[in-house]
């Protein structure tokens, strides 16, 4: 479709392919009549399709780019800012310089190499490395201290489980961190009230080098490379609440995810919305998880057809630490509101291939997916389109985190996007004379 | 009072690709086999087949190796399916790809 010209050409680019024969479909095939949709492919789309099979297309000149130590301009603060204005290189605000100086300040926070390639990221294909996520962090406002956390988020999205390469599709998701350790509190990270809200340097800096790092490295541009249709922008870093954790002997977020308890984690996933922030009550427990999934459980049942067919859904609830305290009171933990959720929130079959042919989703059977291994055998159970089946895959794979104001009670859910920016959660890696650093630096 | 300047470098990454030269163009579909993938997306159950109508009559010869014959390029799968993929298109003896639709 003629929508996505520039995003095929900019990833076969990325892929090597610089002159790849695209056939335009002229409009969008899912707007037109069944008249109209023909009349485009015998008049415009079999030519354009004879077109790319015999004729060769163009090869751009391509220049050469800088080295990353190399000085690409000089000025004054509003002259950096028109240049890399002009350039793409950053996300519509002001930008910190990246000055040599600025960076070595990161390095000294790291014993990893410079030049260490951390991945090669999709779309653009570019490579991550130490060196540019201390440009880019510089850039975000982040101090250097922050650069450990900085090196871990690459790490996550660098990885191939995450997929990247779809941080551009049409939904338009966002990623979040979550982090856990004792790092939160080292650094100065918000977890109580405002969670979400920019504001807290550590929480918004570093939410914000992710979207830029995005941009830079990965090469997410929106209208080329970055296709989300309407989009939404950065997420502050969401720390868990582990003052909660340990009062009431909660296992923490990264616990659930395998880690020890005092590790500092990150980890990364995709947000494609969120739901209410809802506010729960009652005299039972029970009470309150009724109400998360009459809110947030319909919430996250809004693109049950698409995360079925892909047989993967990680949706994230963020519960206030008084709604934790009155269900722990209970003797529950995170994993009874997981399985409680998982149990009570269902939608019919009818229902959801109503909503998988309105979003374009070709058809698809349950039963099949079950026969395939990608569904459990719950969605399988008969063949009646009348049944209810469950909006969560797994009760495992919905993750809990305790955080926000704990004079409220608010919880929130944030619904992931499939198979695409799945949970990955790195280990922050701390220099030796971490402590020392902290300690000197934060004297200055 | 003057304004400092700041000398600054570029916050991109090194370009990990490396050119590919594209195979040579065919000048006659007639006789040819053209195979199709499909993200069993954006109607391409119909697109596919006005396709292969159209091209027929232009060349009466053309072979085609059907969508369905190949699995999704787009599915939960995707990542083993497009790794099997180029032994999968030389055992269907395709000369060519129709890969759609882009959405």
């Amino acid at each position: 479709m003629t929508g996505f010209l520039g995003q095929g050409k900019a990833v076969a680019q990325a892929l090597g392919i610089q002159n790849i024969a695209l056939a335009e479909y002229p409009g969008i095939s899912t707007m037109d009549s069944k008249d109209e949709l023909y009349k485009k492919v015998t008049e415009t789309l079999v030519k354009n399709i004879i077109g790319g099979f015999t004729r060769r297309g163009e090869v751009t000149a391509t220049s050469a780019e800088p080295g990353p130590k190399d000085i690409v301009f000089g000025g004054s603060l509003d002259e950096v800012q028109e240049y890399f204005h002009k350039n793409l290189w950053t996300d519509g605000l002001p930008i910190i310089p990246p000055t040599l100086e600025r960076i070595e300040k990161f390095l000294k926070f790291t014993e990893r190499h410079t030049s260490e390639i951390i991945g090669k990221l999709l779309p653009e294909n570019r490579e991550a490395t130490v060196w540019n996520v201390a440009v880019n962090g510089v850039m975000a406002g982040c101090r250097p201290e922050y650069m450990p956390i900085l090196l871990s988020v690459v790490d996550a999205i660098a990885d191939l489980e995450f997929r990247i390469q779809d941080a551009g599709s049409t939904p338009g998701w966002e990623p979040i961190i979550i982090l856990n350790g004792p790092i939160i509190k080292q650094l100065g990270f918000n977890y109580e009230t405002g969670v979400m809200r920019v504001g807290r340097q550590a929480n918004t800096s570093i939410g914000r080098f992710l979207r830029l790092y995005m941009r830079n490295v990965a090469g997410l541009r929106p209208g080329t490379t970055d296709k989300g249709s309407i989009g939404t922008t950065f997420n502050v870093v969401l720390p868990e609440n582990e003052d909660i954790i340990t009062e009431l002997g909660w296992e923490s977020f990264s616990v659930s995810r395998g880690f020890n308890p005092y590790d500092n984690v990150v980890t990364v996933q995709s947000v494609v919305y969120e739901s209410d922030s809802v506010a729960t009550g009652g005299e039972r427990a029970v009470d309150h998880l009724k109400t998360l999934v009459e809110v947030i459980g319909t919430a996250m049942s809004a693109r049950i057809a698409v995360n079925l067919f892909y047989g993967k859904f990680y949706p994230l609830i963020v519960v206030s630490p008084s709604v934790a305290r009155f269900i722990a009171k209970e003797g529950m933990t995170k994993e009874d509101i997981k399985q409680y959720l998982y149990t009570n929130t269902k939608v019919s079959v009818k229902s959801m291939e109503r909503i998988a042919l309105q979003g374009g989703l070709p058809p698809f059977n349950l039963c099949k997916l079950v026969e395939d291994g990608i569904l459990p055998q719950e969605y399988c159970e008969s063949t009646d389109s009348g049944r209810m089946v469950p909006v969560f895959i797994r009760p495992d794979w919905i993750g809990v985190v305790v955080s926000g104001d704990p004079g409220r009670t608010r919880c929130r859910g944030y619904a992931q996007n499939h198979e695409q920016g799945p949970p990955v959660s790195k280990k922050v890696i701390l220099p030796s004379n971490w402590e020392k650093l902290l300690e000197s630096h934060m004297a200055l | 009072m003057k304004e400092v300047g700041y000398e600054v470098v570029w916050p991109l990454g090194k370009l990990a690709y490396r050119m590919m030269e594209l195979k040579p163009r065919i000048s006659d579909l007639n006789g040819k086999t053209i195979c199709e993938l499909s993200d069993y997306g954006f109607r391409g159950e119909e697109i596919f087949p006005i396709i292969r109508q159209s091209l027929r009559k232009i060349y009466p010869d053309i072979k085609f190796v059907e969508y369905n014959k190949f699995p999704n390029t787009h599915a939960s799968d995707e990542a083993q399916v497009i790794k099997n993929l180029p032994e999968l298109l030389r055992g269907n003896g395709c000369d060519a790809v129709i890969s759609g639709v882009g959405g």
